[in-house]
């Protein structure tokens, strides 16, 4: 649901569409959420398509009218046969989960030299079969591809089974590492999608086992996720995999620096999520302005919690106690901060801001405030005074909630409302605990809060009548 | 370009499968074979079905017996350690000292510092993986080594592993087979307390009273040997105590067997003796002091040690059971593993 509001809040205002060069006689959509519209509606589009079919038959508009909206709401990739992969991609876990289950049962009776053939046979004949088929001209591209996930899952499972069969106990992570980096090969010469993503899930898996069951930070599994995958997610401008990547590296990358160094990892995210909401801004303009919202959504989610996490006084001073010692420490910290400044700067230089409408410019100057906040507790506050930073924060908090409902009630958009209310009550419960002591007060409180959404639900249902009374 | 690309991957990912197999099997072949003693635990895994998890004598490791810089990484889990043999009776290798400095000569196995809690629990020695820990049978098999191998409260029967191993220290299995000698331990009389209790007023023993069985589970005739007041036995820490504890009994001392010392084994049959830890022939010194484990050992944990008595053994041929058989984990009030 998060993901539903905020990509649209994201792209609005400050975004063309690649299609927008395509001139529309019949204004019917503000151009300014477009881009947006055009990757969010792909459930929608078949309806519209409909319509204009429709509308085209009851003379409502002309042949090049309809051409001209048809080319404004394209299918996209709408028609991504998810069933299919999905089918495919549990069939061939299966498949390989049934090989391994065989050879678990450990045949006495089975010549070490019988076990070895039949897991290189098997790898050897999902890959070959694959290899085979992709020559045929009419070859269906999801079986070969299927063909090669399932020699992939056969790969990891031999280096499972010749550590079965050789009694080979060594440092397991590094079997999930060789796994998928031999993914993440064939992702890119093949390339597949579905490679890459079985690629990310194993080096993640690989990083976090390193992290967790050795304690040990894994500097370079954040940096094969970002290098090795996402410049394949985005020339295949697939969303999925970028989203999986970019949740992936956020995640390896906090792992990593809470293993450096534990109060690393707020401010690590907090830059890192900085730098995915100002990535989400510019990439509206670049050749893939769909993948936009993925960094808005992973961005502002992070973003987000951290804000209210930074407007209690305990996790806010956790800024200002940050103490990073060696190089590794500091490049943990410093290495996020430059990138959101420096992409924040770039994002600035563009002119997106004067381009922006007034809520995205306020939200837009709440981030940055955010972000100037955030390194005064670090390097500029004294320690005793961060109780100012955290009202600070507070404010921002607030700012943002009152952003999405404001938003949200001028675009009619219940799930954005409703996030903003929730996050607005999270914040006032929070505050409710610290500052109010008398039981009077804490019941004026509630009336105050009660009311408020009250006036919420009721003006956004005006809105909606308003709306529908316009359009009969 | 593409399928050259595509068969390039295939190609390294058998590849990978095939180093690691062409590895082992190379140091099968060619690789130094010795032999490890081991207690064998019996997990099962669901997708690789059953396997016995092997805990060797050298997977804990003393900090005496530590070189190097290994004791500053002592808790840092994955940091290579090298673990230097040497050949002891029965073709069974022990581990002369561990160090994170690759030996130019001899025989060693290459490991990992791992963080085994019971090491982690007293911090008196560095727990140490090698590769090996991890013998894989067919399903159902590891019942009948768990069986074989025993109980806490029974008969325990040490499995000897042999290993080839290559000139880098990497180690394989390549087979193992069972000692032939097995030893028991019943705790027959141990003092209850508690933290408050004032050792200074039990008028009791504090220490226990142990009845430890020898057990010949070989197919042929054993011979062992117990001379003067049971100085085949020895009372030793486990690898995990800190504190330097000293034998005072001096009885022992230069004995050799005669007569009756030598026992004959016949397959399936025991010696069985009863050793009061309260005697003075049981007694150490710690920490200045003088006496029963049961007054000044606290939770230290100790082993009997049967040493057979190689040279005097040397009349009995083959028969003879030669090296060194330790019993289960105790402290002064409970038995450990």
């Amino acid at each position: 649901m998060v993901s539903a509001n905020l990509s649209e809040t994201v792209g609005a205002g400050n975004a063309s569409s690649p299609h927008a060069a395509v001139k529309c006689s019949s204004r019917v959509q503000n151009p300014s959420s477009l881009p947006i519209l055009s990757i969010k509606m792909s459930k929608h589009t078949r309806w519209l398509r409909d319509q204009i079919g429709t509308w085209l038959d009851e003379g409502l508009i002309d042949a090049s009218q309809a051409e001209i909206l048809r080319a404004r709401y394209p299918a996209g990739d709408q028609d991504t046969p998810w069933g299919r992969i999905v089918v495919s991609s549990v069939g061939a876990i299966v498949f390989g989960l049934g090989i391994i289950l065989f050879f678990a049962y450990n045949w006495a009776d089975m010549h070490k030299l019988t076990k070895l053939v039949l897991v290189f046979g098997a790898l050897l004949a999902a890959h070959g079969t694959g290899f085979y088929l992709s020559a045929s001209a009419d070859a269906k591209r999801s079986l070969v591809e299927s063909l090669h996930v399932m020699g992939t899952m056969l790969f990891g499972a031999g280096i499972w089974l010749v550590a079965q069969i050789y009694h080979i106990d060594e440092h397991y992570p590094n079997a999930l590492l060789v796994w998928g980096l031999g993914a993440l090969a064939l992702a890119w010469a093949m390339p597949s999608v579905a490679q890459a993503l079985m690629a990310v899930l194993l080096v993640f898996l690989w990083g976090s086992f390193e992290v967790f069951d050795f304690s040990s930070a894994n500097h370079f599994g954040p940096w094969v996720v970002l290098l090795g995958v996402l410049p394949l997610a985005w020339m295949q401008r697939s969303r999925v995999l970028l989203f999986f990547t970019l949740v992936a590296f956020i995640t390896l990358f906090a792992f990593s620096a809470g293993q450096v160094e534990g109060d690393l990892v707020i401010a690590a995210l907090f830059y890192l999520a900085c730098l995915y909401l100002a990535a989400g801004r510019l990439i509206t303009r670049s050749a893939f302005p769909e993948s936009a919202p993925l960094f808005t959504v992973v961005g502002y989610s992070v973003y987000l919690v951290l804000i209210y996490l930074f407007s209690f006084h305990e996790i806010a001073g956790e800024l200002a106690y940050l103490n990073p010692e060696g190089m590794t420490e500091w490049s943990y910290l410093i290495a996020p901060l430059i990138a959101s400044l420096l992409s924040w700067a770039a994002l600035l230089a563009t002119g997106a801001w004067q381009r922006a409408d007034g809520l995205r410019r306020w939200e837009t100057g709440l981030i940055l405030v955010a972000m100037l906040l955030v390194l005064l507790a670090q390097f500029g506050v004294p320690r005793e005074d961060v109780g100012i930073v955290m009202f600070a924060f507070n404010l921002v908090f607030l700012g943002h909630c009152i952003i999405m409902i404001v938003r949200g009630t001028g675009r009619l958009n219940w799930k954005q409302v409703s996030l903003g209310c929730v996050l607005f009550s999270a914040l006032a419960f929070a505050r409710f605990l610290d500052l109010f002591d008398s039981l009077l007060t804490r019941s004026l409180f509630f009336l105050a809060l009660g009311a408020g959404l009250f006036l919420i639900g009721n003006f956004y249902s005006h809105r909606k009548k308003l709306q529908g009374a316009s359009h009969a | 370009m593409r399928r050259i690309l595509i068969l390039v991957c295939i190609a390294a990912q058998v590849l990978v499968l095939g180093v690691m197999a062409g590895e082992r099997e190379f140091i099968l072949s060619t690789g130094e074979r010795i032999r490890l003693r081991t207690t064998p635990i019996d997990p099962r895994d669901p997708f690789r079905g059953d396997f016995v998890r092997l805990r060797y004598e050298i997977s804990f490791v003393a900090l005496g017996q530590i070189r190097a810089d290994v004791r500053d990484h002592a808790k840092e889990k994955g940091y290579p350690v090298y673990a230097v043999l040497r050949k002891g009776e029965q073709e069974l290798y022990h581990l002369d000292y561990l160090t994170d400095e690759r030996p130019g000569q001899g025989i060693y196995l290459r490991g990992r510092v791992s963080n085994d809690w019971r090491v982690a629990r007293g911090g008196g020695a560095v727990a140490v993986k090698y590769g090996i820990e991890q013998l894989f049978v067919e399903q159902g098999r590891g019942k009948d080594i768990e069986r074989r191998r025993g109980t806490r409260n029974g008969l325990q029967v040490p499995m000897e592993v042999e290993v080839a191993v290559s000139p880098g220290g990497t180690a394989v299995i390549r087979d193992f087979r069972w000692s032939g000698l097995g030893m028991s331990l019943k705790m027959l009389r141990f003092h209850r307390r508690n933290r408050n209790t004032n050792l200074d007023e039990v008028t009791e023993p504090l220490s226990p009273k142990l009845e430890i069985s020898l057990q010949n589970v070989s197919d042929v005739p054993l011979m062992v040997a117990d001379p003067g007041n049971h100085c085949g036995f020895h009372l030793e820490t486990t690898v995990r105590v800190t504190r330097q504890y000293r034998p005072v009994y001096e009885g022992c001392r230069d004995i050799r067997p005669y007569g009756d010392d030598f026992i004959e084994l016949a397959p399936g049959e025991a010696y069985t003796v009863s050793l009061d830890l309260s005697e003075p022939r049981w007694h150490l010194s710690v920490d200045g002091h003088t006496g029963e484990i049961g007054r000044y050992a606290n939770n230290d944990s100790f082993r009997i040690v049967y040493r057979a008595p190689t040279p005097a053994l040397a009349i009995a041929g083959d028969r003879a059971w030669k090296g060194k058989l330790p019993s289960s984990a105790f402290t002064a009030f409970r038995v450990l593993d």
